[in-house]
């Protein structure tokens, strides 16, 4: 079957068998930041945004993605997204790497929705996502300094 | 990928979708339970969410939700609100997964009918108001509910205060216990639940200990058996959330 949406900024026509997640697809179609972690969304290494919001990419069917909007860590290239890599990189942030797409597209879910989070929420969106290297300490304060930054940057101009 | 799917059908409308319910398709929410579960004798889906509406409206003591709003929609109406924050912090403890929230429909978890769904039980606790379409609309308590029907709206009020109690391991693991009580006109309604498939429902005034205690080794005599603790756990843990929400402690 064929399914219409955005897919990190472009219109396309996905061909796929009805059964198929959207995980599998992406993966399919060389999108590989999305990752297999659980089937029951548990892990959230597969974390994609849908219409600007985290979900479980494997817990989606591609038939039900008609007219919306998915991103992928691959169709994250703006300054917002450069900055917080950059954030996550100078914290330490990233050990074995496995959960950095689905961390970093969790905190960009929730800037989405709240441009200055408190610590409690930033907890709260990367607890989402199973991280079994760094114990969320380096994540959190990558967001805290990202968002610090932010702030002073917004307090110069 | 669900090897056993052979279409997913996006009805036009209520009467589409009931029409091909009755046809073999089975209704397809948000999608975490069934994809996740990817059960090999289902064949058909029928994508109800685009038909169902999304919008949540609150005023001081109620709140009606669209059957399409997920559970991140409604957490973030509510949330903040203290006329609200037992609902709110149901929303969190029935789902921790920020991710499975913004998935997740309220009609599907209704659907679901859960013993472990926080969500689910604080519903029932608050005796939610269904709006469900079998060919006609129709309104139905939650509590008489058989699950036959699509759940379009849902209308929950918080007037009566409902106290809550939750054993469970973590804060974000499922609930080995749940209790509620609401007191009501007519007496304290008690509803007891958790990991256990089954969820108890009595109206039992309870004013001392041993009431408690009676009263506790009533509702494990009607459980089934538990691996997780035994008879005489079961019966600690039970009165001690009877006595700590009756006011005994």
């Amino acid at each position: 079957m064929i399914t219409r949406f955005q897919l990190n900024g472009a219109l396309v026509e996905a061909v796929h068998e009805p059964g198929e997640t959207a995980l599998d697809y992406l993966r399919r179609n060389g999108l590989t930041s999305v990752k297999f972690g659980a089937e029951d969304g548990e892990t959230g290494s597969d974390t994609i945004l849908l219409d600007g919001r985290a979900m479980n990419s494997g817990l989606i069917l591609m038939a039900t993605l008609g007219g919306r909007s998915v991103t992928t860590l691959e169709g994250l290239r703006d300054e917002q997204f450069r900055s917080l890599q950059a954030a996550f990189v100078d914290s330490g942030a990233i050990q074995c790497g496995y959960c950095t797409p689905g961390m970093l597209l969790a905190i960009r879910g929730l800037l989405n929705e709240t441009p200055d989070p408190g610590e409690n929420e930033i907890r709260e969106a990367l607890s989402a996502v199973y991280c079994r290297c760094t114990g969320y300490v380096k994540p959190v304060q990558a967001v805290v300094s990202y968002l610090a930054a932010n702030a002073k940057e917004h307090e110069n101009d | 990928m669900w090897m056993s799917i052979k279409s997913i059908h996006t009805p036009a409308n209520l009467d589409e979708a009931w029409e091909r319910h009755h046809n073999g398709g089975v209704f397809l929410g948000g999608g975490s339970y069934l994809v996740a579960n990817a059960d090999p004798m289902i064949t058909e889906l029928i994508h109800l969410t685009p038909l169902l509406d999304h919008t949540i409206a609150t005023d001081a003591k109620t709140v009606t939700i669209g059957a399409g709003a997920t559970l991140g929609d409604l957490h973030r109406s509510v949330k903040g609100d203290p006329a609200f924050a037992d609902l709110a912090t149901s929303i969190i403890h029935g789902c921790p997964s920020a991710h499975l929230r913004n998935q997740r429909t309220i009609g599907g978890e209704l659907a679901q009918g859960r013993t472990d769904s926080d969500f689910f039980f604080f519903c029932l606790a608050a005796d939610a108001q269904l709006s469900v379409w079998t060919g006609t609309p129709g309104t139905v308590s939650l509590r008489q509910w058989d699950g036959n029907g699509i759940v379009t709206s849902v209308s929950l009020s918080v007037e009566n205060l409902i106290k809550s109690y939750r054993l469970a391991i973590l804060p974000s693991t499922p609930p080995l216990l749940l209790v509620t009580v609401r007191q009501t006109p007519g007496g304290q309604e008690w509803f007891i639940g958790g990991t256990i498939s089954e969820i108890w429902l009595d109206v039992h005034e309870i004013t001392s200990q041993e009431e408690a205690d009676t009263l506790a080794r009533e509702v494990v005599e009607r459980f089934p058996e538990s691996p997780l603790a035994n008879r005489e756990t079961w019966i600690v843990w039970i009165r001690q959330a009877l006595m700590e929400l009756g006011g005994l402690e």
